[in-house]
């Protein structure tokens, strides 16, 4: 069962990957990983899940108190685990060896 | 302002794409939305909040692929689900086993109100609501007769006129059946043996679904006058008194001095309607009614019919008036018009369960309501505590909320609790009742139709669970409405929550719990307190003779050989000179009937003073009287009182010109009033049939059976007593004995008559004080059940107000120990607290008296000498229930008072 975004060989899609490196800069919010990785939340929200699905990522909802505090409802943020970064790892060598043979970043890949 | 309007938007479309998503995941689905929209309309992103919100849809649209992925229907999986449940119920019994004393009382509490209420609903299921055990039973009706000129609840059964012409002529019945004991002398290798036999017409072996497993049934070819006499043996009698002989079948038995072949075995034992258990016939036997020979006026059969396709009681009853109002055409040597026209005989038609059951129906669904009542007040008992701890675990419902589990999550969980105590209750009430109910059902008198199948049945079980589930929920129900630790989590974390749970709702439904639990307790225990008033009314009743050490047993002469009334005599006074010889043994004699058992029927009288008859005519009454044959002894022997005159003697049997009678006090009243009725002519037979007999005593009045309906002892029987050489002979032995255990002469008796005439069966012995107390036997069985449940009502509600003011106790622990520690003294404390809790007792007590007087209505019809609101009862019953609550909340007030100052003000 290979889920959508990480490709047929169970390697990482691109924009997986995108939103993966955006949650390990530290942007942990849907919105913010959305404009971290210029991505649409049509896409970025589904990766999300499969993300989650396939335990490259877990969520929890943050403190009550702190968004209570900036007067808002609490949101959910999402943080790699392990088996995330490691598939993060693989695909940062693979990208960056695509972008040798190319020498630019596609504007939006298929993994 | 401006945001506001996309952020409207936005959501509307999150709301609508929330709609895809899974159920499970709906609600985190919107929440995150809502929050990052939120967020975002705070940085003031204006309208591309409506573009990422149509991200939604994609959102949803993966969520359920992953759904569907992890299970089968896009939902979570029916094995996760039940493993959430599974995990649920789990926790709440480890948690369960950390309060013992919780656990216990609740568990304790359920099983007493489910059970009790399984069981009732066992015996209602069984007695009142399963079919009869015969073919298409909601097809079967009663035929009988009603003769309001007789008497008011006069029933007559069936004559054999009636049932040849209803056979012939009632197009709304499919077939009609009558039936007539028969006892006999069954001559076999061992001596003569006594057996029950039954009459019938051959239609009444369909009517019961009778099958062969040996040979055949009754056909309507034995069925005529002209037919030999056969029988068909009972599957029982066959293997008790054949060996269950293969062969048995074509042999002939000698039956009263007559031949009979046996032509087939029946496959089981059945009983004909009406009949009890110990009356299961061992032959049965064609009556072969001669439809060419001459009708009598002659009532002696029961009668059943099944109703024809679309046809129903009304309908039947409707036409079978119309034929009765024929008889007199079509049987003119039994039934004239003024016969009719005297008596106001009608001819009813009752649907047979209805029949069998009398008002025992409406006895069970009245203890039904009333183990729902204890039911009731179990539930609200364990609620309270429930509520309590529920209020307790605060914090545990706290963390889990802030740990995202959904309202539906938390739900389950108090839900899985909630189920848990009901399921452990009910577990401990079927192994209760497991033992309880033969023990309950071997206490039941034995006429409470079919009680003999009752036991613990999957019908029960299946009850019981789906009781328990209702039950569960219900517990459940409150802390979930009131949502006990799914708001603010984050203060009940802080420690900052725990005033509210003592908050004013709250203590208002745990006050309105016990007064409900009061009320209810104290309907139970005035229902109750009526039901012994009527049976001690009961049993103060004067049944007008002295039943104690009295013994009766039916012989059985044969009566081709003690034909005349001379041999008859002969016999009786002989077998009286030798019982009286035996030790202990004061007072013997012979007779028809015996008191509160026999219903004495209907003798028509000839009275020698004609004016007796327009007399009565004017009054609406008629000349019938209950007959009873007697030899000296009879009357003396039952301790019936001498009022006027004196007893019969041996010289009045001896000598017939004699020609003495004695009669009841209400029979000299009803036909002579006013007159000496010493002297009076009487002789049984109507109208101006002389030579009269003269009254020569008059005699206390004793009771007659009871008719249905009517309370016991109520009937007094008009009894006239003529001297034993008159027909039918009496053969019931009446023996008054002044020894400890009275049934220990039965052999005694045994060994004289069969020393007089080997060939003589003696039946069963009956003793007259289980025969007065098995007049009311179902009503003591009833008050029984609900003074039971009156008493397990009265015990809860005890410990419901105990916990409850315990409770109120610990948690103002703090507020006693101030009070104390500025100078309350322990008796102030207690007065307090005892105080508080009267004003709710007081509160129940009223409405638990408004509540009585509307729902004892429902026993009027089994109460006797006591009103539904009788004063003496409710004051009694208050008062018992005011000194028990009075009781339970001394305890913990007790406790109040012993509150060490400084203890309570250093703890939390």
């Amino acid at each position: 069962m290979t889920p959508k975004g990480t490709g047929s060989e169970g390697a990482l899609g691109y924009n997986a990957a995108l939103v993966l490196q955006a949650i390990v800069q530290g942007h942990r919010y849907g919105f913010e990983i959305m404009r971290a990785a210029h991505l649409k939340s049509g896409t970025v929200y589904p990766l999300l899940r499969r993300l989650e699905a396939a335990g490259l990522v877990g969520s929890e909802w943050e403190e009550t108190a702190d968004a209570r505090n900036e007067g808002r409802p609490p949101r959910r943020y999402y943080a790699a685990t392990a088996e995330g970064r490691a598939a993060l790892a693989e695909a940062r060598e693979r990208v960056l060896a695509q972008q040798a043979l190319f020498g630019a970043a596609p504007a939006d890949g298929r993994g | 302002m401006r945001a506001l309007l996309p952020l409207a938007i936005a959501r509307r479309l999150v709301r609508t794409a929330s709609r895809l998503v899974p159920a499970r995941g709906r609600e985190d689905f919107l929440r995150e939305w809502e929050g990052e929209l939120a967020g975002e309309a705070e940085q003031g992103a204006g309208w591309s909040v409506v573009g990422a919100a149509l991200g939604a849809f994609a959102d949803a649209r993966a969520m359920t692929e992953i759904a569907t992925r992890n299970g089968r229907d896009g939902r979570t999986s029916m094995a996760e689900r039940t493993g959430a449940w599974i995990r649920d119920a789990g926790i709440a019994l480890r948690g369960m086993r950390r309060t013992p004393g919780f656990t216990a009382v609740a568990v304790v509490t359920l099983a007493l109100g489910i059970g009790g209420t399984s069981a009732i609903w066992t015996l209602l299921d069984r007695v009142v609501l399963d079919p009869l055990p015969y073919p298409e039973s909601d097809r079967l009706v009663r035929l009988d007769n009603q003769v309001p000129g007789v008497g008011p609840d006069e029933v007559w059964a069936l004559s054999t006129a009636q049932y040849v012409y209803f056979t012939d002529h009632a197009s709304t019945l499919d077939l009609v059946g009558i039936y007539q004991g028969d006892g006999g002398n069954l001559v076999t290798a061992s001596g003569p043996r006594r057996v029950l036999g039954v009459g019938v017409t051959a239609s009444m072996m369909p009517l019961l679904g009778a099958r062969a497993s040996l040979g055949r049934v009754l056909l309507p070819t034995d069925d005529t006058p002209s037919a030999p006499l056969v029988a068909v043996l009972s599957h029982g009698f066959w293997e008790r008194a054949f060996g269950a002989d293969p062969d048995v079948a074509g042999t002939s038995l000698d039956l009263n001095g007559q031949p009979i072949e046996v032509v087939g075995v029946l496959a089981d034992s059945p009983r004909p309607p009406g009949w009890p258990p110990s009356a299961t016939p061992d032959l049965w036997m064609a009556l072969r009614v001669d439809r060419a020979g001459v009708f009598q006026n002659n009532h002696a059969f029961q009668g059943i019919a099944r109703l024809g396709p679309g046809e129903t009681p009304a309908s039947a009853e409707a036409e079978i008036g119309r034929l009765t109002a024929r008889l007199p055409e079509a049987f003119p040597q039994a039934y004239s018009q003024s016969f009719f026209d005297h008596y106001g005989f009608r001819t009813r038609v009752t649907p047979l369960k209805e029949s069998l059951l009398g008002d025992l129906s409406a006895k069970l669904w009245v203890l039904f309501g009333g183990v729902g009542v204890v039911l009731l007040i179990a539930c609200a008992n364990v609620a309270n505590l429930f509520l309590v701890r529920m209020e307790g675990r605060r914090r545990e419902l706290a963390v889990r909320s802030a740990l995202g589990a959904g309202r539906a999550a938390l739900a389950r969980f108090v839900l899985a609790e909630g189920m848990t105590l009901a399921f452990l209750g009910a577990a401990l009430a079927l192994v209760v009742g497991f033992w309880a109910v033969p023990t309950l059902t071997a206490l039941a008198p034995e006429g409470l139709a079919r009680v003999g199948r009752v036991g613990l049945s999957w019908s029960t079980v299946a009850f019981t669970l789906v009781l328990s589930i209702t039950v569960g929920a219900a517990l459940a129900a409150y802390p979930l409405l009131a949502r006990v630790g799914m708001d603010a989590p984050a203060e009940e974390l802080s420690g900052a929550g725990r005033g509210s749970s003592a908050g004013p709702a709250r203590r208002h439904v745990r006050s309105a719990l016990v007064v409900a639990q009061v009320a209810l307790a104290l309907t139970l225990v005035i229902g109750s307190g009526l039901l012994v008033r009527t049976l001690a009314a009961l049993s103060a009743v004067d049944v007008g003779f002295e039943p104690d050490g009295v013994l009766v047993a039916d012989l059985f002469p044969d009566p081709s050989r003690y034909r005349d009334p001379t041999a008859v005599w002969n016999l009786q006074r002989e077998i009286l000179e030798r019982v009286r010889a035996i030790p202990g043994v004061t007072q013997a004699g012979f007779g028809t009937e015996v008191p509160v058992e026999g219903g004495y029927g209907c003798w028509v009288q000839g009275f020698e003073d004609e004016t007796v008859y327009k007399r009565i005519e004017d009054a609406g009454l008629t000349t019938c009287a209950g007959f009873e044959n007697v030899t000296p002894g009879y009357l003396e022997a039952l301790g019936i009182p001498l009022l006027e005159g004196r007893y019969l003697t041996e010289a009045d049997i001896a000598d017939p010109d004699r020609r003495a009678v004695v009669v009841s006090r209400a029979f000299a009243d009803r036909f002579w009033p006013g007159q000496e009725a010493l002297g009076q002519g009487v002789v049984p037979g109507g109208r101006s049939t002389p030579p009269y007999h003269h009254v020569v005593g008059v005699v206390g009045d004793v009771p007659a059976s009871s008719a249905e309906g009517q309370p016991p002892l109520s009937q007094t029987a008009i009894a006239v007593y003529y001297p034993g050489y008159r027909y039918p002979p009496a053969t019931k032995l009446v023996v008054k004995a002044a020894v400890a255990d009275p049934a220990s002469i039965f052999p005694a008796i045994r060994r004289v008559v069969s020393g007089i005439d080997p060939e003589i069966p003696l039946g069963e012995v009956t003793d007259m004080d289980a025969v007065v107390a098995a007049a009311s036997a179902q009503l003591s069985f009833v008050s029984l059940l609900l003074g039971i449940a009156a008493g397990t009502a009265l015990l809860l509600a005890a410990v419901g107000l105990y916990g409850v003011v315990s409770w109120v106790v610990t948690h103002r622990t703090r507020e006693i120990g101030m009070r104390m520690a500025i100078g309350a003294r322990p008796g102030e404390v207690q007065r307090m607290v005892v105080g508080q809790s009267v004003a709710v007792v007081v509160l129940g007590l009223a409405v638990g008296v408004a509540l009585a007087l509307l729902t004892t209505r429902v026993l009027e019809g089994f109460l006797v000498g006591v009103a539904p609101s009788d004063p003496v009862v409710y004051v009694g019953a208050a008062g018992l229930l005011g000194m028990v609550a009075l009781a339970a909340s001394w305890l913990p007030a007790r406790r109040a008072s012993r509150i060490d100052p400084l203890e309570a003000l250093r703890s939390e």
